[in-house]
């Protein structure tokens, strides 16, 4: 059973199966979430609570996510190309899409010693 | 105070969920936690017949009044986020205002949503005709003997004023709008060092709680608010008290807000047909310092 990201409100509610989250963007006190499949979801939450929503809603899935600064949530399983000098960092699963985001570098530094320990330990 | 504390550094990586090690069950821990709860038993043997018989007025206070009852919570929080208040709007509709009229205890208030916009803050004169504002309403007051903006305030990273007037603050970084009580508030800092906006008004709403005001008489109030997360201008259209005008915005659900010149200052917003609605009285008489929101849509 996959683990989904449910927001809801009186009117709305959004339902996203955990692998189906590209990276979430933060859009003033709100936030933009980006599905695999395009489109783009604004969440009534700011970048921080959609953090803790991620925490609490997708169990072992949310160790996949990772923040970096107030910038982005990223799925990491969706990294496909960072370069430290040009701060790019690419979202795609080398198919059906590709999105590209800026990071600062420290954020990079630290995002790609994530990775590395993932893939060691793996 | 800000609405929802984010502890994470601009330039800090952090994996959100991160796997559980088991413990061991029968580990120290389990002692320890055994220990206390024969403690707490033996404490609750002795202490809870005493409790139950002695008539206790926490016991009873959860029965609810014949007459006096406790109003019903507006909100009622079902999901995991809270209802927000207005139109849901995607991101392709243009920017405009959306007006809500409401009453709470007989306090009739009129609340101004924005949509699709970005707050800054706007010093001196404002152009009436200026069309990419979608709403204008003056911030922070005026110093009586020297013209100059009362308390801190910092215009697109630029400290204007300095001081403590005032102990609510309100502070737009990033797009980010924050409000919240404090007398020292490190976004007045962080206002200046990434081009954002600052300023200080009286706190009407902290946390979810009423704070009382000096002002009293009563007067067309205003007040920028937060509600989990969403920010909106809530503004009275009968002269109320500072009192009720603030637990009106509690009991709506308000989390924070600050108060805005009232009475007869000028203002304006554009709804989603582009109909102009103003408040207030326009003139060209105002001071050098005049403040103001601004909301314009956004890029």
């Amino acid at each position: 059973m996959p683990h989904f990201l449910t927001i809801s409100t009186s009117i709305e509610l959004v339902r996203v199966a955990a692998e189906h989250i590209v990276y979430v963007s933060p859009d003033g006190n709100y936030s933009l979430l980006r599905q695999r499949d395009g489109v783009v979801r604004q969440l009534s939450c700011n970048l921080h609570r959609v953090e803790e929503l991620i925490s609490e809603q997708l169990g072992e899935d949310a160790a996949h996510f990772v923040r970096l600064g107030r910038n982005h949530i990223i799925n990491m399983n969706y990294v496909n190309y960072l370069n430290l000098p040009k701060q790019s960092l690419t979202m795609s699963d080398a198919a059906t899409f590709s999105y590209e985001l800026t990071a600062s570098r420290e954020q990079l530094v630290g995002l790609k010693k994530v990775l590395e320990q993932l893939e060691g330990s793996g | 105070m800000k609405f929802i504390e984010d502890d994470i550094g601009d330039d800090e990586v952090r994996v959100i969920g991160q796997p559980k090690k088991r413990k061991k069950f029968f580990g120290k821990s389990f002692f320890v936690l055994f220990a206390a709860i024969i403690i707490i038993a033996v404490a609750l043997f002795y202490a809870l017949p005493k409790y139950v018989f002695s008539g206790a007025e926490s016991a009873v206070e959860a029965v609810p009044a014949y007459y006096e009852r406790e109003p019903e919570k507006l909100d009622n929080v079902g999901g995991t986020c809270v209802a927000m208040l207005g139109d849901s709007v995607g991101n392709n509709v243009r920017g405009f205002v959306e007006i809500l009229d409401t009453a709470v205890n007989d306090i009739f208030l009129k609340l101004f949503i924005p949509h699709n916009s970005v707050m800054s803050l706007h010093v001196g004169a404002i152009n009436r005709n200026d069309t990419t504002i979608l709403f204008a309403t003056q911030a922070a007051d005026i110093r009586q003997d020297n013209g100059e903006i009362l308390g801190a305030f910092v215009m697109q990273g630029k400290p204007l004023s300095f001081g403590l007037s005032k102990k609510g603050y309100c502070a737009v970084i990033d797009g980010e709008v924050t409000i919240g009580v404090a007398e020292n508030s490190p976004l007045f800092e962080e206002a200046t060092q990434r081009d954002g906006y600052f300023f200080r008004q009286y706190p009407l709403v902290d946390n979810g709680v009423l704070v009382e005001s000096v002002l009293k008489g009563k007067s067309l109030r205003r007040a920028l608010c937060e509600r989990h997360g969403q920010v909106f201008m809530a503004m009275t259209t009968e002269r109320e008290s500072m009192h009720d005008f603030a637990q009106a915005l509690v009991d709506i659900g308000v989390t924070n807000a600050v108060y805005l010149v009232g009475g007869t200052i000028y203002g304006w917003a554009l709804d989603r047909e582009g109909e102009r609605h103003e408040w207030g009285t326009w003139t060209t008489h105002v001071p050098q310092n005049i403040t103001y929101i601004v909301w314009r849509r956004n890029q």
